[in-house]
């Protein structure tokens, strides 16, 4: 290994740019919420106001309790489609072309995917609605309360179940095959096999995606905003659209930099959390 | 020992029969977008489930000039060709001073780094609005492309600097005895047999740049700059009555993708789901 303090010019541009483009405008954002605005000019700083604020706005209070419902919904229907899925493919020749199918939602720009649903749920013409009918249901507002979540974390769930087939699949196909040879010697069947032996194995990964789903959860945003629009009666607003509403609508910058702050604890909390529920659990097991 | 198929869920014909009727109804919504798009207005009205009377294609060519896609797809292209470019080099080159150079701080540089994974946009999306806004970036195309490059530099960085430290050192070793000087070994001798990752990060930095909506949606309020993903959403809120319009406006989008995605299909799984596994 060579030593020279002047190899730090490698790695440079590419700090320099981390720096200013994410590292500067976080601390920004940070001072920003403690700063007295008038539209786009500072007034005074050291306030508590914003924060103060928060603790009492209700829109913000419902884009909580969204944000967490869809957290609930898409453990299930990312997480856990993706479990089964991968468990259905598991030893299965040729996975690649199922696995290469049901991955392949995600490889369309967030616009085309909500364009599409928000057609598919439309409550007049909409295709989910045609279907109901000729099996001689009745309409509904799918993207009205109280459906508003849960077609939208369907939508979701339609997004990434195959990522993370893919991702439980990977975990799966190294697991060393005397494991699995072995159990089945001792007349497992394959669903035991699966369900007691291979997923303990892959806890890890499970883990993972939940951290994934419930930090994701907190920033999606692209979904929101092209299926339900402006929302103005806010049935589906979440912390990001609500973020965007307010500094760009209503342009109250102190106030959207509070909410940033408030978005930005939760999911470094939710990280904390996890991994220390897996530290945990990883004690255990030790023992 | 017994035979493969037996170690499956399900028993064999059951299972790719059930696979099968699974991935109908998945990618049902995608057929039915492809169905669709060729239809009339009129004939799509009646029944939205049905087939086309006719094949109407003519509707992909009036989308493609109602909603200006030529213009949008070109400023598309031009935001990912740079943003591509320099997370390739600006990643290349960070990965390798990390992986094989030594210098004071490497070690702390490549942990900043995490922050760039950690931190969800919306930390720091309005400090850099208001940083655009004072430096005159904002409605400029470098007010996208420069924290797209920045958003995925930290990922490359990974990737490249995981994959340069399973190669071994003995090829440098050779090479500066002859009196290599240390970019040309990066240059000459990394880069060349790194082409794997290299193709990786540039596939899904693309795919990523490319679909890209929050960071225009915010940035660009000016019609003629935004690129396909913003221009298709005003446009299909100022004409949501044009069903197939809209329709075949997504169809258009969308096919190219799936020709990148079914070509590259190795290098995008591996790339997006690389976030997730190397945390």
């Amino acid at each position: 290994m060579q030593k020279n303090n002047w190899y730090i010019l490698y790695a440079l541009p590419a700090v320099i740019l981390v720096t200013a483009l994410i590292a500067l405008p976080t601390i920004f954002t940070v001072l920003f919420s403690f700063t007295e605005w008038q539209r786009f000019n500072i007034t005074g700083f050291g306030t508590l106001r914003h924060y103060a604020r928060a603790l009492k706005d209700l829109t913000l209070g419902k884009a909580f309790v969204h944000n967490f419902l869809y957290i609930l919904f898409t453990i299930f229907l990312e997480v856990g489609a993706g479990l089964i899925l991968a468990g259905l493919v598991n030893h299965l020749k040729h996975s690649i072309v199922y696995r290469g199918l049901f991955f392949s939602p995600l490889i369309l720009p967030s616009i085309v995917v909500g364009v599409l649903w928000r057609q598919i749920y439309a409550a007049e013409g909409g295709l989910l609605n045609t279907i109901i009918i000729a099996l001689g249901g009745k309409a509904v507002s799918w993207l009205d309360q109280p459906y508003t979540m849960i077609s939208v974390s369907i939508v979701s769930g339609w997004l990434f179940a195959g990522y993370f087939m893919t991702i439980f699949y990977s975990g799966l196909s190294r697991i060393s095959r005397s494991v699995i040879e072995s159990a089945i010697i001792d007349g497992a069947t394959p669903f035991q096999v699966y369900t007691k032996i291979e997923l303990p194995l892959i806890k890890n990964l499970i883990m993972l995606s939940l951290l994934i789903v419930t930090t994701g959860g907190f920033k999606g945003f692209d979904l929101f905003q092209i299926m339900l629009r402006r929302d103005p009666m806010e049935s589906g607003i979440v912390l990001p659209t609500l973020l965007v509403r307010i500094f760009f609508e209503n342009q109250d910058i102190g106030y959207g930099s509070a909410i940033s702050m408030i978005l930005t604890a939760v999911v470094v909390l939710i990280m904390v959390i996890i991994s220390l529920i897996n530290k945990a659990v990883g004690e255990v097991e030790e023992y | 020992m017994r035979s493969k198929r037996e170690e499956t869920i399900l028993p064999h014909p059951l299972l790719i029969a059930l696979l099968v009727i699974l991935l109908v109804i998945y990618l049902f919504p995608i057929l039915w977008m492809y169905i669709s798009s060729a239809r009339s207005m009129s004939d799509f009205v009646n029944n939205p489930l049905g087939l086309p009377d006719s094949l109407h294609f003519e509707n992909y060519r009036q989308a493609f000039e109602m909603a200006n896609l030529g213009h949008h797809l070109l400023i598309s292209a031009f935001i990912t060709i740079i943003s591509v470019l320099c997370v390739t080099v600006l990643s290349s080159l960070a990965a390798y001073s990390f992986s094989r150079l030594t210098y004071a701080g490497k070690n702390l540089l490549y942990a900043f780094f995490f922050i760039g994974l950690i931190l969800p946009v919306q930390s720091f999306l309005v400090g850099m609005f208001i940083e655009f806004k004072v430096l005159g970036l904002l409605n400029t195309l470098s007010s996208v492309i420069l924290p797209l490059t920045a958003l995925s530099l930290p990922l490359a960085i990974l990737l490249m600097k995981a994959y340069f430290d399973t190669l071994p050192s003995s090829l440098e070793d050779s090479a500066r005895i002859e009196g290599a000087s240390t970019f040309q070994i990066f240059y000459y001798i990394i880069m060349p047999i790194s082409t794997a990752i290299v193709v990786t990060v540039i596939t899904f930095t693309a795919v990523n740049v490319w679909n890209e909506f929050l960071l225009p949606f915010v940035m660009i309020q000016t019609e003629n700059l935004k690129p396909i993903t913003t221009s298709l959403y005003v446009f299909s809120t100022k004409h949501s009555a044009q069903l197939t319009l809209k329709l075949a406006a997504l169809t258009i989008i969308a096919t190219p993708m799936f020709i990148v995605y079914f070509v590259f299909q190795k290098q995008i799984q591996e790339g997006i789901t690389a976030g997730a596994l190397k945390e």
